[in-house]
C-alpha cells in the first residue's frame, strides 16, 4: 500500500485485454464486474471476459446471495461474442427455465468448460434439448443431477459427474455419445453395480470416488485409474488389462464403525491383484506375492510390520539393496530403497512417494502402522499407489506383525547377503552392513506380552527411531538380547510420534488384559522395571546410543543398563526436547502404585561435567528440567565404581 | 551425463546459466533454442531481478525426464503451496513484472499463478476504491459516471 501513495506507475491498466481477461477468470463474475467502475480503461473489460462464473448457493461474506434477477442483468450488459467457460451454482429459487435460458445463451456462443452444479439432491432438473446436442462442449461437469439422457457430445473430453443419479443406460448413452471422451470422473455417483467402459474406445482416464457403487469395473481400455473409496471395501476390477498408472487410496478413518478387516484385505486384494502388471502387489498373512514384471523396481515405503513380508519376499526375484537415507522426518522407516538390475535395461522405476504418504496418512497413519499395506509405486510407466489408512487396533493385528518380525528376521541376513554380493562397488557396505530401522519398538514390546518369539537381526548397526514409551523398553530389551552380532544401536527418541500410551491402553481394554499387570508394572521405562523387580537387560552391545528426555525416571534405567552391559564401552544419551514420557505422567503413575520413589530436590540447573576416565559418555542437551541431574550426579559415582566403566556428563 | 546449459541475459546484461530443461519451460525461450542453438539468448526487457524469479520458478516445476536416482519430484500438492508462498513473498510491483514475464515467455503455469495472485487481490478488496487503491488505478470518471456505473451493476458486492 505504501508503494502506491509514493506513486508508482499503475501496471495493471497498461496490460493487454487478454491478460485482464485471464486474470478476472479467476475470480467470480460479481467481483470482475466490480472493475468496470475502476476508471474508463476498465469500463467494458469484465463485459468481453469470455468467462462467466455465478454462484447463487454461496454467500460471500454478508452480501447477500445471487439472485437470477444479477445474473439476467449480468447477461444483458455481457458482451463477449464467445463465452469460453461458464459455471453456475444454483440455489433451490432459481427456476428452471431461467437456468435454461442461460445455458441456452452460452451454447449460443459456443461454451467449452461448462459447469452446473444444483442444489441439494440429485435434481430433476429438464434441460433444452440442445444442452445434450452441444457440438462445443470440451469439459463438463454436473453435479446432482439425473443423468439418464441420450447425449451428443461430439467434442466432450472430459466429463465429471457429481453425485448423480446413474441407471443401467446412462454410461452407455454417454460413451456412445461422446466419441472422443478421455476423461471421466464419478464422485460418489449412485448407479449400477457393474461399471461397464469396454464400449469406449477412447476413454482412457477414470477417476472414481466410490459410494456403495459400483461394486464391479470392466474397462479394458483404461490407461489410469484413480480409485478412492471411503469407509467401504473397494470395488472389484474385472477387466482393467490396459492400465498403466493406477492410484488406489482406500480411507478407513478413526471415526466410523470399524470394517471386517478380512472382507477388506481381501478386496484389496482381489483389487492388487488386477493391478500387478503395473508393479506391486501387498503379501499379507501368507497370499502369495506376485512377480514383478519389470526391469529394475525401486520401492521407497514407509517400513510398517506389513510392509516387510512383502519386501522380504521380493528378495526371490531381485537382487536387493538397500540404501540408507537420512530423512529429517519423523520416527519411522522412513525410505527403503529396493534396487533390481536386470542386465538389458537401465530403467529405473521410481516406485515411492513417501511424502505424498505422509501427506496423506499424517502423523496417525506413522504411529499406528497397522496398515495391511502402505506402498507407494510410483514409475515411468505410471504410478501405482495404495494407502491403506491405519486400521483399528485389531486382533488380527499382532498376527499381522509376528508374520512381519519373522520377515524382518529373513529380511536383514538377506539384505547382508545381497550387498555382501554385488560387487566391489560396495565393498564398504559390504564391510559395514548397515540397515538401517527406524521403527516403531512399541511394536515389539506388543509381541513380547503374547509370547511371539522375537527376530533375531543379523545386522551390526541398528537405528531406532521411536518414542520412549512404557511399552517400547522391553521390546527394546528383547531385541538387543536377540541380537548378538548387533555392535551399535542407535535410537532416538522421536518427536510426538509412536504410539500414544492411550491408545494401547484402550487396546489392552478391549482385548481384556489387565493394563497394569501386563503393562505399566514391568514395562515402565528403564527405572519402573527396576522399581519393580523386573531383570533389567543385560546388554552386550559395545555402544550404545540412547537419545532421551532426561527425566528424573530414566536415570535409575539408565544406571542399572550400566550396570548390566559390561561389554558396553560407549553409552552416548542424548537428551532430546519434549520427548519421551512427561514427568507429571509417572508422578501420576506412581502415586496410583503408592511407591515412593526417588525425586529429585534441587531445582538448580548445574552444569557439571565430571569426567571418571571416559568409557561411558552421557551428552545432555536440551535439558530444561535439571532436577534430575541431583539423582544423575549421585549415581554416577555408583556406577563407575561398580562397573569399572567412565562417565562423561555433558551439558 | 551433463546437462545442457543455457545463457539468458537480463536487460541489465547479467547472464544467467541455466539448465536446459529448466529454460525450456517457456515456449519462446524453447523456439530460440532451436532456432539459435549455443547462443546467448538476449531478454531485454526483463530485470535480472524478475529473470532471477522466473528461473527460480522453472526450477522448481523442471520435471524430471529421466525419472531415476535421487531427483524425487515434489508432489502436485507440495508444488501448488510452493506456488502459493512464492507469490505471496513477492511485493505487487514486482509481481506485476512477473506476470508480463510470464506472458512474455509463455510460460502458462507461471502465468496462471501471477494471475491468480492478482485475482485474488482484486476479489479481496471491498470496493472499487480499494482495488484503485491498491493498484494505483486513476479515477477518470466523474462521480456521475461512477453513479451510473453503480445502478447499472447493482449487484450483492
Amino acid at each position: 500500500m505504501d508503494s502506491s501513495v509514493d506513486g508508482t506507475v499503475d501496471i495493471i491498466s497498461s496490460m493487454p485485454h487478454e491478460i485482464l481477461h485471464h486474470i478476472l477468470s479467476f475470480i467470480p463474475t460479481q467481483f470482475a464486474i466490480r472493475t468496470s467502475a475502476l476508471s474508463r480503461g476498465w469500463r467494458h473489460i469484465w463485459c468481453h471476459t469470455p468467462f462467466l462464473d455465478f454462484d447463487c448457493s454461496y454467500i460471500h461474506g454478508h452480501r447477500r446471495q445471487l439472485t437470477a434477477r444479477d445474473i439476467n442483468q449480468t447477461i444483458r450488459s455481457y458482451r463477449s461474442p464467445k463465452v469460453t467457460s461458464f459455471h453456475l451454482s444454483m440455489s433451490r429459487n432459481i427456476r428452471e427455465h431461467e437456468i435454461n435460458s442461460w445455458i441456452e445463451f452460452v451454447l449460443s456462443r459456443n461454451v467449452e468448460k461448462l459447469s452446473l452444479v444444483f442444489d441439494g439432491l440429485p435434481n430433476d432438473h429438464v434441460f433444452e434439448k440442445i444442452f445434450f446436442l452441444s457440438s462445443s462442449l470440451t469439459q463438463l461437469c454436473i453435479r446432482n443431477f439425473d443423468m439418464i439422457a441420450v447425449v451428443s457430445w461430439k467434442s466432450l473430453r472430459n466429463l465429471t459427474l457429481g453425485e448423480c443419479n446413474l441407471n443401467d443406460e446412462s454410461i452407455p448413452n454417454i460413451l456412445s455419445g461422446s466419441p472422443v471422451l478421455e476423461t471421466l470422473e464419478l464422485d460418489y455417483c449412485r448407479g449400477p453395480q457393474r461399471l461397464d467402459l469396454s464400449k469406449s474406445r477412447s476413454l482412457r482416464r477414470l477417476v472414481i470416488y466410490l459410494r456403495k457403487e459400483p461394486t464391479e469395473i470392466v474397462a479394458p481400455h483404461l490407461h489410469y485409474l484413480s480409485l478412492e473409496s471411503f469407509n467401504d471395501g473397494p470395488c472389484t476390477l474385472v477387466d482393467v488389462s490396459s492400465l498403466a498408472e493406477a492410484r488406489i487410496h482406500i480411507v478407513v478413518d478413526n471415526y466410523s464403525p470399524p470394517l471386517n478387516l478380512n472382507f477388506l484385505q481381501t478386496m484389496v486384494l482381489k483389487l492388487l491383484a488386477k493391478l500387478q502388471n503395473i508393479l506391486s502387489l501387498v503379501e499379507l498373512r501368507g497370499v502369495p506375492f506376485p512377480t514383478f514384471k519389470v526391469e529394475t523396481l525401486t520401492v521407497e515405503t514407509r517400513f510398517t510390520r506389513s510392509v516387510i513380508p512383502g519386501l522380504a519376499r521380493k528378495k526371490k526375484l531381485v537382487r536387493l539393496e538397500m540404501v540408507r537415507r537420512s530423512l529429517r522426518m519423523r520416527a519411522d522407516i522412513r525410505i527403503m530403497k529396493h534396487l533390481v538390475t536386470w542386465p538389458t535395461s537401465k530403467v529405473v522405476l521410481y516406485v515411492g512417494s513417501l511424502e505424498h504418504i505422509f501427506k496423506q496418512e499424517g502423523m496417525r497413519g506413522l504411529y499406528r502402522g497397522l496398515s495391511p499395506t502402505v506402498m507407494a509405486l510410483l514409475s515411468k510407466l505410471g504410478v501405482f499407489t495404495l494407502f491403506l489408512l491405519p486400521l483399528f487396533l485389531n486382533k488380527q493385528w499382532e498376527l499381522i506383525f509376528s508374520h512381519a518380525l519373522d520377515e524382518v528376521h529373513k529380511l536383514s541376513g538377506v539384505g547382508a547377503n545381497v550387498m555382501a554380493a554385488s560387487g566391489a562397488a560396495t565393498t564398504i557396505a559390504t564391510n559395514h552392513p548397515l540397515w538401517v530401522v527406524k521403527t516403531r519398538l512399541q511394536i515389539l514390546s506388543l509381541a513380547e506380552l503374547h509370547g511371539v518369539p522375537f527376530p533375531t537381526f543379523k545386522v551390526e548397526t541398528l537405528t531406532v527411531e521411536t518414542k520412549f514409551t512404557r511399552y517400547v523398553i522391553p521390546g527394546l530389551a528383547r531385541l538387543l538380547q536377540n541380537s548378538p552380532e548387533l555392535k551399535k544401536l542407535i535410537a532416538h527418541a522421536g518427536y510426538q510420534v509412536g504410539i500414544q500410551d492411550r491408545d494401547l491402553d484402550r487396546y489392552m481394554d478391549s482385548e481384556g488384559l489387565n493394563r497394569d499387570e501386563c503393562w505399566r508394572s514391568k514395562y515402565e521405562i528403564l527405572s519402573l522395571a527396576e522399581l519393580h523387580g523386573v531383570p533389567f537387560p543385560t546388554f552386550k552391545v559395545e555402544t550404545l546410543t540412547v537419545e532421551t528426555k532426561f527425566t528424573r525416571y530414566v536415570i535409575p534405567g539408565l544406571a542399572r543398563l550400566l550396570q548390566n552391559s559390561p561389554e558396553l564401552k560407549k553409552l552416548i544419551a542424548h537428551a532430546g526436547y519434549q520427548v519421551g514420557i512427561q514427568d507429571r505422567d509417572l508422578d501420576r503413575y506412581m502415586d496410583s502404585e503408592a511407591h515412593g520413589f526417588v525425586h529429585g530436590n534441587g531445582d538448580e540447573k548445574r552444569k557439571n561435567t565430571r569426567d571418571v576416565g571416559g568409557r561411558v559418555e552421557i551428552y545432555c542437551y536440551f535439558v530444561s528440567d535439571a532436577r534430575w541431574f541431583e539423582d544423575l550426579l549421585q549415581m554416577l559415582p555408583t556406577l563407575s565404581n561398580n562397573n569399572n566403566v567412565s562417565i562423561v556428563l555433558k551439558r | 551425463m551433463s546437462k545442457k546449459m543455457i545463457v539468458l541475459k537480463s536487460s541489465e546484461g547479467v547472464s544467467f546459466v541455466v539448465e536446459e530443461a529448466v529454460a525450456r519451460q517457456s515456449k519462446i525461450i524453447s523456439f530460440l533454442v532451436e532456432e539459435f542453438p549455443d547462443r546467448e539468448l538476449p531478454l531485454t526487457n526483463m530485470t535480472s531481478e524478475i529473470l532471477r524469479k522466473t528461473i527460480e520458478y522453472c526450477k522448481k516445476h523442471v520435471v524430471e525426464d529421466d525419472g531415476g536416482g535421487d531427483s524425487s519430484s515434489s508432489s502436485s500438492g507440495d508444488l501448488k503451496e510452493w506456488d502459493v508462498k512464492f507469490v505471496a513473498e513477492i511485493d505487487q510491483p514486482r509481481l506485476m513484472d512477473l506476470l508480463m514475464a510470464a506472458n512474455y515467455l509463455d510460460i502458462p503455469s507461471l502465468l496462471d499463478v501471477t494471475c491468480q495472485k492478482v485475482a485474488d487481490t482484486i476479489a479481496a478488496c471491498n470496493d472499487e476504491k480499494e482495488i484503485r487503491a491498491t493498484f494505483n488505478i486513476e479515477n477518470d470518471f466523474t462521480e456521475e459516471e461512477v453513479e451510473a456505473i453503480r445502478m447499472e451493476n447493482q449487484y450483492p458486492i
